[in-house]
């Protein structure tokens, strides 16, 4: 029966594989690499219910919940706004009850539900990362207009994707839909091999 | 060959010298060079053929507005025609040839068309090609297309490929010139994020082909100092070899990057910028255009300033003996520059009087002045021999410098529909600042201004005016020194004592003649003589050409300018390569393309797939002794009915639906009710549109208190999903509802056919009980699996069968699909595709896409009972519209042909016996077809008039296109199991 809670004991049958496993592209001036956070669950606060879940947030994990545009880092994770109302909370830990553990904490403030599988997440660091992002993404990702912290929903290619700046130099993290994995990654792959020449 | 006609100095670096060929020939050029003053340093001045005469041309410009020297740019097999040979940077190999000419450039066999002039003047087309009718389509169409255009695609694909990219900046200036550097220095010394964009591979414009000092420099060693400066500024972006060819809404503007001018390039070879912007300097500059007279298009007639362009730039004497025709100062410095070089000027010919260009004669004074006069004919054929002017003289000269004044390049301040305004003191076209695109601002030549000192002027001025709207204070900056000369000039258009043809667009072979004949035959609107003669449509879309063109209609009507009026500008600027348009993807990758979660299992399992939307499904598994698709599906459909089949339906939109106000917001969404849903319970539901029309199906299922999860057809999931949110977040905001997208985190697989809930059975975890009293039809719970993996089980049937749809999170689909396979082996499991599917789907009369049209209302699909009467929700009340319940109304029946063994085809409209196939007579049409194999016949669905009346008569099926006329039977559309009894088993 499903575990209780966040109780998770992995004695599955069967293999749990993302789409994207083993992402690893390296050019001198730059890597595109899975990036790292392992579970994401959307928590929307219930109608009227925004001040409240901000403050069991920061008693919970001691931070205030983004404004939109942003993203913030907890202790085991990070959280960035998707929405009016509606957040994407990460975890570096595997657990595909995740949404039940945030449901327990939050449950009279707000509604969860497990978003992990539903993303791919990538990774796009170095040098020339701004280069390959103007390529790709329509929005202007520079320093003054897109500083750390940042995060936001816009296209690439034609398709929908959220793009992060994290508190890291020259690097953004991209999360893009699971079916388009393979078109995310060759436009990506694209992209860099337009201007740094064909993968080493 | 050497490069005979090479001078000193110049732009060009003469330590890197470069190889190419032109018509099979080899030549040498240096870096710096572009392809036409490689060709002219070489001593080639014939190097195209015209559009309709085939008439030998030279090249007339230095830029963008060549209409000429047009040339195949070659690499194997592969070429790229109508290349202007004057914006090609030279590059080593570099191969090129002459277009549109037989068997040789110099030797044009079809130039016999210039022998019939007379009979191919303007709308000779429409006065000629008029009988009989039938020639048109069969003769004379594929006749002028075969004869027209200048070069040729090359019929194997384009090697290279593109790109495409986005910038931001504070001021985007468009030009490079004295004004666009000058504006870019105010704004980068004052920290601006700024572009400054350069079609030419080197900034400068027109600084770069004039002998004159700015700050006690040269010019060109002023333009070098400035880059040098601007190129150090880490917040100004420099973008040579880009011309912005577009302006769009919102300050967005377009421009193309020509990365390399080679075929075949390692890198992409062009690529597409949409550049955001807040503020914008036009610094577009000017275009000279010429004069209209005699023969006027021979090769050696060349723009006055673009001659000092290959003197001063590039370095080449394009003459031996130059006779300049002017009606302004241009002309006059070409001849002083020419004559500096020590290239002789035969002649200056100004048709102005002696004391209006007497300032600017001060400095020409060796050389003979026509004052007053004009050339009425050019003498030679594939090259200017001599003149003869006016008042009788004929002077031998190999090339001619003409002016016949300056248009500003104010294109890119039309795009919005904007109107230029007429300067008489310039004679030509400037922008109507008080209409310019929103944030534009016009600098220097584009402005009509050209005088150096106040072009550098009016950029700074600009610039600070940009500074000021961004809040910065003005620069400090002195402006520059320089050449403080005001263009002198006299409106001129064509000498209209020539005998001889005078050419206003040499592209598109359009002459003085035409225009007047154009106006004579009563073609009074620019527009008109422009589309009649086809002025200034050519590739370079009239840039030297259209200006005189207006100018001769005006006189043709005997009109002022203004009275006339003008022609716009549409984007693009310049031709851009459909492959640039298109970007960085081509082939498969051309637009992106989903993955179900089986992908990589149906791939091994050698499935065909088919695009659905973005997304690929698996079409059909086909076996290696199977010769045709029908019997793959047929076997599919078989084992599924007989056995148990499996099938991936993750496409289908999943929205999680949560909050205290789910049911009561999805009551108003759906218009049956939901309300009356108990939990672990699922529904079939349909979404009316507010006009009362069906927009999709799914089902809704009440997974726990307060949360249920609702699907979608595959195609319209983004369509619903967008929908709800605009009801959740617009419509009523005041509910407390929360709905997310679940399509990508839940792989779903669907499990049918009677042996289902045995293979079922062997996956789940053992404390779930699915027997059919504890999970009947239209149950559904949360689960597990396969010792505890977290699932989602429905008890769903869109076969007919019983079925499940079984939904882990997408991490386990592989997994789960290939674990499946191998329990299902003692089951005979078969996986099916989309094929299959829909032939279950239309056994049972299920509506999908092909009848949720955007025509059908629910009482169409049979389904109006389930518009709920107690409450209300979106389109039930437009639903019962007297035209939406209207009896003789389409209404969804089924159809099969009377023989068996006849084919019906999706589309074909119904007919009654013996009726003729007329619109009026159009009984309806048939929406689904597919082969029954368990009918033994091709069955369908369709949509008739009153259909439920004509259940158990015949009708006929009729396709023209097919010519297909087959007698059907209307049935119900319940083909198999229309109890339902097999779904509940």
């Amino acid at each position: 029966m499903i575990p209780k809670g966040s109780g998770y004991v992995n004695k599955e049958k069967l293999n749990s594989a993302l789409s994207l496993d083993h992402l690893n592209l390296q050019w001198p001036a730059l890597s595109i690499t899975q990036s790292s956070f392992k579970e994401i669950c959307s928590i929307n606060a219930s109608l009227d219910k925004q001040l409240d879940l901000n403050e069991r947030f920061k008693e919970e994990y001691g931070i205030s919940l983004p404004a939109p545009g942003k993203m913030v880092n907890h202790s085991t994770g990070s959280v960035f706004w998707v929405s009016p109302s509606q957040w994407f909370v990460t975890s570096n830990e595997c657990n595909p009850y995740f949404d039940q553990l945030l449901t327990k904490k939050f449950n009279d403030v707000s509604t969860v539900t497990l978003q992990t599988d539903a993303w791919i997440s990538i990774k796009i660091e170095g040098p020339a990362s701004l280069d390959v992002l103007e390529r790709l993404i329509k929005i202007d990702l520079s320093e003054r207009n897109f500083p750390s912290g940042s995060a936001t929903r816009t296209g690439c290619s034609h398709m929908t994707i959220f793009i992060q700046k994290p508190h890291q130099e020259d690097c953004f993290i991209i999360l893009g839909a699971r079916s388009y994995t393979k078109s995310l990654v060759h436009t990506i792959t694209q992209a860099t091999e337009n201007i740094l020449g064909k993968k080493e | 060959m050497t490069q005979k006609n090479r001078i000193d100095g110049g732009l060009i670096d003469r330590n890197i010298p470069l190889n190419f060929t032109f018509d099979g020939k080899k030549y040498s050029g240096f870096h710096g060079d572009t392809l036409a003053s490689a060709l002219l340093a070489n001593g080639i001045n014939l190097v195209g053929r015209s559009f309709k005469y085939h008439r030998p041309r030279g090249i007339f410009t230095s830029d963008s507005s060549e209409p000429n020297a047009l040339v195949e740019l070659i690499n194997e097999d592969t070429k790229e025609p109508n290349s202007r040979s004057t914006t090609i940077q030279l590059f080593d190999g570099l191969t090129a040839q002459s277009q549109n000419c037989w068997p040789s450039l110099k030797y044009d066999i079809q130039s016999i068309n210039d022998c019939f002039a007379p009979l191919l003047t303007a709308g000779f087309y429409y006065k000629t090609f008029m009988w009989p009718k039938s020639f048109w389509e069969r003769v004379y169409e594929p006749l002028i297309r075969r004869a027209a255009g200048l070069g040729e695609l090359a019929p194997s694909t384009d090697p290279d490929h593109y790109d495409r990219g986005y910038r931001h900046c504070d001021l985007l200036i468009i030009g490079g010139g004295a004004a666009g550097l000058m504006a870019g220095l105010v704004a980068g010394r004052e920290g601006l994020n700024t572009i400054l964009v350069e079609e030419d591979f080197l900034f400068g414009g027109r600084l770069l082909g004039e002998n004159e000092e700015i700050d006690g420099l040269q010019c060109h060693d002023w333009v070098a100092n400035t880059v040098k400066e601007l190129e150090a500024m880490p917040h100004v972006r420099l973008m040579p070899k880009t011309a912005v060819f577009g302006v769009f809404d919102q300050k967005t503007y377009f421009a193309i990057e020509r990365l390399s001018d080679q075929i075949n390039s390692v890198g992409p070879r062009q690529m597409i910028w949409e550049i955001n912007t807040k503020h914008i300097i036009l610094a577009s500059g000017a275009t000279e255009r010429h004069i209209a007279f005699g023969n006027n298009d021979r090769p050696g007639v060349m723009l006055a300033s673009a001659m000092r362009d290959y003197t001063n730039r590039f370095a080449v004497r394009t003459a031996s003996r130059v006779a300049v025709f002017t009606s302004n100062d241009s002309g006059w410095l070409t001849a002083r520059d020419l004559n500096q070089k020590g290239i002789e000027v035969a002649a200056i010919i100004d048709i102005r009087k002696k004391e209006e260009h007497q300032e600017i004669a001060k400095k020409n004074t060796q050389i003979p002045i026509y004052s007053e006069d004009q050339i009425i004919k050019v003498h030679g054929h594939n090259r200017v021999k001599a003149i003869s002017l006016l008042n009788g003289a004929k002077i031998s000269v190999d090339s001619i410098a003409v002016s016949g004044g300056w248009n500003p390049s104010i294109h890119l301040t039309c795009q919005h529909r904007q109107r230029p305004i007429w300067n008489e003191v310039i004679s030509g076209f400037i922008a109507n600042e008080a209409e310019l695109p929103s944030g534009m601002k016009v600098a220097g030549a584009a402005k009509g201004i050209y005088a150096t000192n106040l072009v550098l002027q009016d950029a700074m001025n600009q610039a600070n005016a940009v500074l000021s709207e961004l809040g910065h204070a003005p620069t400090k900056m002195m402006i520059p020194s320089a050449n403080d000369d005001t263009y002198r000039g006299k409106t001129f258009w064509s000498v209209r004592e020539t005998k001889q043809r005078a050419w206003v667009d040499f592209q598109n072979d359009v002459t003085t003649k035409d225009i007047r004949l154009a106006v004579q035959e009563g073609f009074y609107s620019v527009e008109h003589v422009k589309r009649y003669t086809t002025l200034g449509m050519a590739t370079d879309q009239g840039k030297t050409s259209s200006v005189i063109g207006i100018g001769i209609i005006a006189e043709t009507m005997n009109k002022s300018i203004e009275e006339t009026g003008t022609t716009i500008f549409r984007a693009p600027y310049i031709p851009v390569a459909i492959g640039a348009l298109s970007g960085p993807h081509s082939g498969k990758n051309f637009r992106p393309t989903r993955e179900t979660p089986s992908h990589p299992f149906a791939v091994e399992q050698k499935a065909q797939f088919v695009e659905s939307g973005a997304w690929l499904r698996s079409q059909y598994f086909p076996h290696a002794n199977e010769l045709h698709w029908q019997e793959s599906v047929n076997r599919e459909v078989l084992a599924t009915r007989n056995n148990v089949g499996i099938t991936d339906v993750s496409t289908l939109g999943k929205i999680d639906v949560q909050g205290t106000d789910a049911a009561a917001f999805l009551d108003k969404v759906y218009c049956n009710t939901i309300t009356t849903l108990n939990m672990n319970r699922c529904r079939y539901g349909i979404m009316l549109r507010e006009d009362g029309i069906v927009m999709d199906d799914g089902t809704v299922a009440h997974l726990a208190k307060n949360h249920f999860i609702v699907t979608t057809t595959t195609a319209n999931a983004v369509q619903v999903y967008r929908h709800m949110e605009f009801c959740r977040q617009c419509l009523w905001p005041e509910m407390d509802v929360a709905l997310i997208s679940i399509t990508e985190q839940w792989a779903q697989y669907a499990i049918a056919g009677p042996k289902s809930r045995h293979l079922l059975e062997k996956i789940i975890d053992n404390d779930h009980d699915i027997s059919n009293s504890n999970f009947p039809y239209m149950a559904c719970d949360e689960i597990s699996i396969c010792n505890g993996i977290r699932a989602r089980l429905f008890r769903l049937s869109f076969s007919g069968e019983m079925a499940y749809e079984l939904a882990v999170p997408a991490r386990y689909s592989d997994a789960l699909i290939r674990h499946i396979h191998e329990i299902g082996k003692t089951f005979d499991l078969t996986p099916y595709g989309t094929e299959a599917l829909g032939v279950m789907r239309i056994e049972k009369g299920h509506a999908a896409g092909n009848e949720l049209n955007g025509q059908t209302t629910a009482g169409d699909l049979g389904l109006g009972k389930m518009v709920s009467k107690k409450k209300d929700s979106i389109g039930s009340i437009l639903s019962e519209r007297e035209g939406l319940v209207d009896p003789m109304r389409h209404i969804l029946v089924g159809v099969m042909p009377c023989d068996p063994q006849q084919k019906i085809s999706s589309g074909s409209h119904i007919f009654a016996s013996k009726s003729a196939c007329t619109p009026s007579n159009d009984l309806g049409y048939i929406t689904s077809v597919a082969y029954s194999p368990m009918s033994n016949s091709y069955i369908g669905l369709a949509m008739i008039k009153n259909g439920t009346n004509h259940i158990g008569g015949k009708l006929r099926a009729v396709n023209l296109l097919q010519n297909q006329d087959i007698d059907i039977e209307v049935t119900s559309p319940h083909f198999y199991d229309p109890k339902g009894e097999r779904l509940r088993e």
